[in-house]
């Protein structure tokens, strides 16, 4: 039995003990909750019966934990890791988090309340996740929203309760906190920052407890003052352009001169990745050594600059050191130069003036008129400023002009539009600091020191490049003018001991300073030399030395030079500075009329360059600085003042070659003349060349190339048309010219114009169409009122054909010219054209029976198709007569009209049918033309009759001959009515009858009514016979 | 008499080895070793962050990279092929997603945690869909995801209600059932979602440190492990996977291992990983058909393969 009842007790105790393991799942209850997180608290780890998943460890194993694991990170992330709440962003792999597991510094004072740390440590006294947070939470109002934190950090107060050495400001050397923002930055939104209730900036602002990307638990990089940037954004930029345009200290860039020392990087300035400067390679946000600006390194006297800068440092002890110009000068920010260093006289770091972050007010229109870089120079530089004796006048070097204009790079600086300064390239705007180094007064010497009212000279005054007799400095820019060593203009060989208006000799003032001052000039092209009065047009500086008593004396332009100050747009061109362009069409002439054509230098009324449409200068053709283009021209003689220049040299600007191409460049109309018979170049020619102001001095020059010169010459030319031929007698300008080789035994001796030849000399200004040909006055010149015909007013000189430019006939040619040719300015054949352009009233010829037929000739063996309509009768040279200049042979008649009349109208002659027998009017019978008799009968429309003296020639009051009847050239008054040589009968309302209607009008005036009848008694066969 | 004792001794002897049995599997802990295979292969700049969850299709092997916001595709040696998502809240963008399910079809199905919707891929990754997930008229952030084939479904843990929500396929709410609190049916943060052999549903309860089974329509079959820090109990249960056997894994992130159930309750043993290995945060797992364990190690940053042939 008692075995039985102890079975029972086993079994009991059995089932028991098997229940004790295989206990039922805990039900929740308050020590449940608790070991949620207090994992240690379980019983389970004080029983000596059964092995735990996990040791039994009472205190913490981390220095990161307090008590035990259940302030441990691994606690914490059992629950925030997404599957009970999402806090993985606190949590990411690489991110940076506040300290842990780290004892606090000297610097961190935790807040005392009721004699504890408000913030408890471990009881290693490290800072653990529960310093900050409790994760059984605090008392809170029920306004404030952060929770499990000791202290909510309503305006970032739970930071700053620790860290005070970090929030009171730039008085402590920190940057400010509680501080309104200029703005709130999308990208520190975005990144999470936190600003206080009134947009006030926090430590959350720019730090990030938890999972900060970056270092110092900061929330945006910062490398290249990325973080800096967002608020900043006024002076953070990411170039030097951006630099410029903000006027502020560059950032995010690599220094080329400039470089950030040891010893700044040890006292805690940084550096980009690469060497950049950033905004941490002079402030710091945290322990700045300065209250003003939180520097990493005070800047007393610009020492933080020169830090750096230390090429720059030789402005200290120049004369751009504030200090001993004025120490109590102040910039812009009313900082003393004395308080704060020679740097900040000119330049403050950020929200300058200007570009160099200029700290001196500008001038706005100095700046708009010479470009910003200049108006920096130009603050001081001017009356009244700082440096009012050192000032540029009114003729200075240019600057803001483009260096691009000069076709190479350039070794100085230039400028770009913010003061952006670039080297070696062939950009940018030339600067007052580009020939000058503000910072260092001799080029040679940076150690070299210098104070107000030291004198300067050409090797020092702030000068990049010292600027002695070679002048280097200029050769720089202008290499283009160097090819002046050496020639005539090079005052070094030719007047060395002569003085420029500042009283230097070429060897005091380099080489371009015999001609040119860089600042202080006397007018244009920066002249060094006495002014000329007068209106320049590039070409009073010249005749200041090319004058009888100046020093090129025996280069002088003569009496009769090219015409200055004139416009080669009434040559046909349309010039613009860098471009010409013909606007002359030629429809035969299929070539390109501009291809050849080269831009020549003009210039406005100061004798400055001009863009558009300028004048004619000595500039335009020479070029003072280039002896001869051609470089075996260049300097072949040692002895330069021996040397005498030609049409390829002489400082032209295009040598001549043989072919006259720099008068020809803008005398595109004359180039018809090569190859011409007036193209004297293929003839050895000995000329003369006289100024008719001079005495005669006969100078012979052989095989002058070039067709033009064999007739003209630029300077000392003869009285007009720059003619370098002797002039021959005739009687007017033009003739004595055209005479200078046609006349007997010249050149063209059988090119003369005959005893009886068109007049010339004549005035023609009443004639309707005067204005069709080229008239002169009485010195050759061809004005807009000129009036006399010469022998150029039906000769165009310097083109032999007027239809076709290139149709040529070489001096060398033998064949004869005609009326299509001959350089006429149009031509005589056929209808005449030349004839009519000035007796245009003669035109009505064409067609009639006074239209000669092709078979009929002249007296020069022409027939109608070589002489034109008007040259069977008239020919302008060689006529039978001067008379009408008649062409055909005189017939008989009682005067010279009749005769001439005779020449067809007689037995045997072309016009034998109509030959009045008696067509003589008595001889000594008189009577006044109609012109007279309208003066008497003012109101009356009185019949057109002429009358006609001994000689021919119409007068007043004279005889009765053919044409007083008869017009010639008109078949019927009034209209032209064309018989096509049909030799038709004519009546009384025709018959080249002067009148419409002759009934009534013959002779009347005298005979009464039967004057038809005398009309007819003179003119029929079957009425009367000849006497 | 001598019967008695006979049946005296045969208790004490039966007593003395259930004592002894009992005592033995309360007092030691049922290791059982898994190999480790390998991890899964990332290129440096494909380095995963905090991943949370793994699911295995035909052809690759998709892996949540939580704090990436996307997804990481590998192919079934492990190495990597491409991922596909971003940060944000657009199309094909996630913030912080947690669970991952694929179906027969290849479709890729992403619980997109911090949006509070599901996003349906194609096996390549392309969009397919989304949808908002809801209990009533609230928005909820889905944890878990878990494909039902047969009946065309999806379950879905709700983290602020604590329920287990279904919806078609397509995204249509269909029943619900669950709650906070810690009675049977009821939960305190319900986390991944797996299928026992025999079609009913494990959940894992975080804070009720459990795992609790219901049939597809939430009736309340039982409970695997329980709250505890011995074998056969569970801390902070975050992963489950069954295998092809219906043995049930569960990985506890604090406790750093894996434990193996019968599907009825009972323990079978405790993962032992080799020396040089150690389980840190693991959290989502999946197993394949060659009975290979996929554990993610959030901490880590890796996807640990095992081999757990039974």
């Amino acid at each position: 039995m008692i075995n039985k009842i102890f079975s029972l007790f086993l079994l009991v105790v059995t089932l028991f003990l098997s229940q004790q393991v295989y206990s039922a799942p805990r039900l929740p209850s308050e020590n449940r909750e608790c070991a949620t997180c207090h994992i240690m608290w379980l019983k389970d780890f004080k029983r000596n019966d059964i092995e735990t998943l996990v040791p039994y460890e009472p205190k913490p194993v981390v220095k990161t934990g307090k008590q035990d694991v259940a302030s441990t990170e691994a606690m914490c992330f059992s629950c925030h890791d997404g599957f009970v709440l999402e806090s993985r962003s606190l949590w990411e792999s690489g991110k940076h988090a506040h300290p842990v597991g780290q004892k606090p510094s000297e610097k961190i004072s935790i807040p005392i309340v009721d004699g504890k740390n408000l913030f408890p440590l471990n009881d290693e006294g490290r800072v653990y996740c529960g310093t900050c947070h409790s994760a059984h939470g605090v008392d809170w109002d029920d306004k404030e929203s952060t929770i499990f934190m000791r202290v909510s950090d309503v305006d970032g107060q739970l930071c700053m309760a620790c860290h005070k050495e970090k929030t009171n400001g730039p008085e402590s050397g920190s940057h400010p906190v509680l501080k309104k923002v200029h703005h709130k930055p999308e990208e520190l939104v975005k990144a999470g920052a936190k600003f206080g209730k009134k947009d006030e900036v926090l430590c959350r602002t720019c730090h990030k407890p938890h999972a900060a990307p970056e270092k110092k638990l900061l929330r945006l990089k910062n490398s290249k003052s990325e973080l800096c940037g967002q608020c900043h954004d006024d002076r953070y930029g990411e170039t030097m352009a951006d630099a410029a345009r903000m006027k502020t200290h560059p950032v995010n860039i690599k220094p080329e001169n400039a470089h950030i020392p040891e010893s700044l990087l040890k006292a805690g300035a940084k550096h980009g990745g690469d060497g950049e400067v950033v905004c941490q390679s002079c402030h710091r946000p945290h322990d700045a050594k300065s209250k003003q600006g939180l520097l990493v390194k005070k800047n007393d006297n610009g020492l933080l600059c020169q830090s750096c800068h230390q090429d720059k440092k030789t402005v200290l002890n120049s004369k751009h050191d504030m200090n001993l110009v004025d120490k109590d000068s102040e910039n812009s920010r009313g900082e003393k130069v004395k308080d704060n260093g020679a740097c900040s006289a000119c330049h403050v770091p950020h929200k300058g003036n200007g570009p160099k972050m200029w700290s001196r007010t500008l001038d706005k229109n100095i700046e708009d008129k010479n470009g910003p870089m200049a108006a920096l120079c130009l603050s001081c530089h001017v009356e009244k400023g700082l440096a009012e004796k050192h000032t540029v006048g009114q003729f200075s070097h240019p600057v803001g002009v483009d260096v691009k204009n000069l076709g190479h790079k350039v070794s100085l600086p230039t400028f770009g539009k913010d003061g952006l300064k670039w080297t070696d390239v062939m950009e940018g705007k030339v600067s007052c600091a580009s020939c000058h180094d503000p910072h260092q007064w001799d080029a040679n010497n940076k150690h070299l020191k210098a104070k107000p009212g030291d004198k300067g000279d050409n090797t020092n005054r702030f000068l990049r490049v010292a600027n002695g007799a070679g002048a280097e400095l200029c050769k720089t820019c202008h290499i283009d003018k160097w090819n002046i060593t050496g020639s005539k203009h090079d005052m070094r060989l030719m007047a060395p001991r002569s003085k420029n208006s500042q009283g230097q000799t070429v060897f005091e003032s380099s080489l371009c300073g015999a001609c040119h001052l860089v600042h202080n000039a006397n007018g244009s092209k920066l002249w060094a030399r006495s002014n000329l009065e007068g209106e320049g047009t590039g070409y009073v500086a010249c005749i200041g030395c090319h004058n009888e008593n100046g020093l090129a004396k025996k280069k002088t332009l003569g009496t009769h030079s090219h015409p200055l100050n004139v416009e080669v747009n009434k040559l046909g061109i349309k010039a613009s500075r860098d471009k010409w362009r013909s606007t002359k069409q030629s429809s035969k002439d299929k070539s390109d009329l501009n291809e050849n054509i080269i831009a020549l230098p003009l210039y406005d009324k100061k004798g400055y360059p001009a863009d558009q449409d300028g004048h004619v200068g000595c500039g335009t053709c020479h070029d003072p600085h280039n002896w001869s283009v051609l470089a075996d021209k260049k300097n072949e003689n040692e002895n330069v003042k021996d040397i005498d220049g030609d049409a390829n040299s002489s400082f032209l600007r295009i040598a001549d070659n043989g072919q006259s191409q720099l008068c020809v460049n803008c005398h595109q109309d004359k180039k018809t003349v090569f190859l011409t018979k007036h193209d004297l170049t293929e003839q050895t020619i000995k000329h003369s060349v006289g100024d008719k102001n001079k005495s005669a001095e006969p100078v012979i020059k052989e095989n002058v190339k070039g067709a033009c010169l064999h007739c003209h010459r630029p300077h000392n030319a003869g009285e007009n048309a720059l003619w370098s031929r002797p002039l021959s007698e005739a009687e007017t300008p033009v003739g004595k010219m055209c005479g200078s080789c046609h006349q007997k035994d010249n050149i063209a001796g059988k090119k003369l114009p005959g005893n009886h030849t068109h007049p010339v000399g004549v005035d023609i200004g009443d004639l309707e169409n005067h204005k069709a040909i080229p008239l002169f006055d009485d010195e050759g010149n061809r004005t807009e009122y000129a009036s006399l015909i010469d022998c150029a007013s039906c000769h165009n000189a310097h083109q032999w054909d007027p239809n076709n430019n290139q149709n040529k006939r070489s001096s060398l040619a033998k064949e004869e010219g005609d009326t299509t040719n001959s350089f006429l300015r149009a031509s005589a054949n056929k209808n005449s054209e030349l004839c009519v352009r000035c007796h245009s009233d003669k035109k009505m010829i064409v067609g009639t029976d006074h239209d000669f037929s092709k078979a009929a000739v002249n007296t020069l063996s022409q027939k109608r198709d070589v002489s034109g309509v008007c040259g069977q009768c008239h020919v302008p040279h060689h006529g039978v007569s001067d008379l009408y200049l008649w062409a055909q042979p005189l017939g008989k008649g009682q005067d010279p009209v009749e005769q001439r009349c005779r020449s067809c109208h007689a037995e045997f002659k072309q016009a034998a049918d109509k030959n009045p027998e008696a067509g003589q009017h008595p001889k000594q019978i008189n009577i006044w033309s109609t012109e007279l008799r309208q003066q008497i009968h003012e109101d009356k429309e009185l019949a057109d009759i002429r009358a006609f003296d001994d000689e021919g020639r119409q007068t007043a009051f004279g005889a009765v001959t053919c044409a007083s009847c008869h017009n010639p050239h008109q078949w019927q008054a009034l209209h032209q009515q064309v018989n096509k040589g049909e030799n038709k009968e004519g009546n009384v309302l025709n018959s080249f009858l002067r009148n419409e209607d002759s009934r009534n009008i013959v002779c009347a005036d005298c005979h009464g009514q039967d004057g038809l009848y005398r009309y007819k008694y003179f003119h029929s066969k079957s009425t009367h016979k000849a006497k | 008499m001598r019967t008695d004792s006979y049946v005296l001794k045969f208790l004490s002897l039966s007593y003395l080895s259930l004592y002894l049995s009992v005592s033995a599997q309360a007092g030691t802990i049922p290791y059982v070793p898994a190999d480790f295979l390998y991890d899964l292969k990332t290129p440096q700049a494909k380095t995963l962050s905090l991943p949370s969850d793994v699911a295995i299709g035909r052809q690759y092997v998709y892996v949540v990279d939580g704090g990436n916001h996307r997804i990481s595709v590998f192919d079934l040696r492990g190495e990597f092929q491409f991922s596909f998502g971003g940060p944000g809240k657009g199309k094909s963008e996630f913030d912080y997603p947690v669970g991952i399910d694929v179906a027969a079809n290849g479709r890729v199905y992403v619980a997109d945690s911090g949006n509070k919707r599901i996003q349906v891929f194609d096996s390549k990754g392309k969009y397919i869909r989304q949808f908002k997930v809801t209990s009533g008229r609230y928005r909820i952030r889905p944890v878990d995801v878990l494909i039902d084939e047969k009946n065309k479904e999806l379950y879905v843990t709700g983290n602020e209600t604590h329920e287990v929500l279904v919806f078609s396929l397509k995204g249509k709410p269909k029943r619900k059932w669950g709650g906070n609190g810690v009675n049977e049916g009821e939960f305190r943060y319900p986390a991944t979602l797996a299928h026992l052999k025999d079609g009913r549903i494990a959940v894992v309860d975080v804070l009720n440190s459990r795992v609790q089974v219901f049939n597809k329509n939430g009736e309340y079959s039982t409970q695997i492990s329980g709250w505890g820090v011995t074998s056969g109990q569970v801390f902070r249960p975050k992963g489950i996977a069954v295998n092809s056997k219906g043995h049930v894994f569960i990985s506890d992130s604090y406790l750093n291992l894996v434990q193996v159930f019968e599907d009825s309750g009972q323990l079978l043993h405790v993962l032992k990983i080799k020396e040089g290995h150690q389980l840190v945060t693991p959290v989502g797992m999946s197993i394949d058909k060659k009975n290979r364990l996929y554990i993610t190690e959030m901490r880590k940053n890796r996807i640990s393969v095992f081999n757990v042939n039974p």
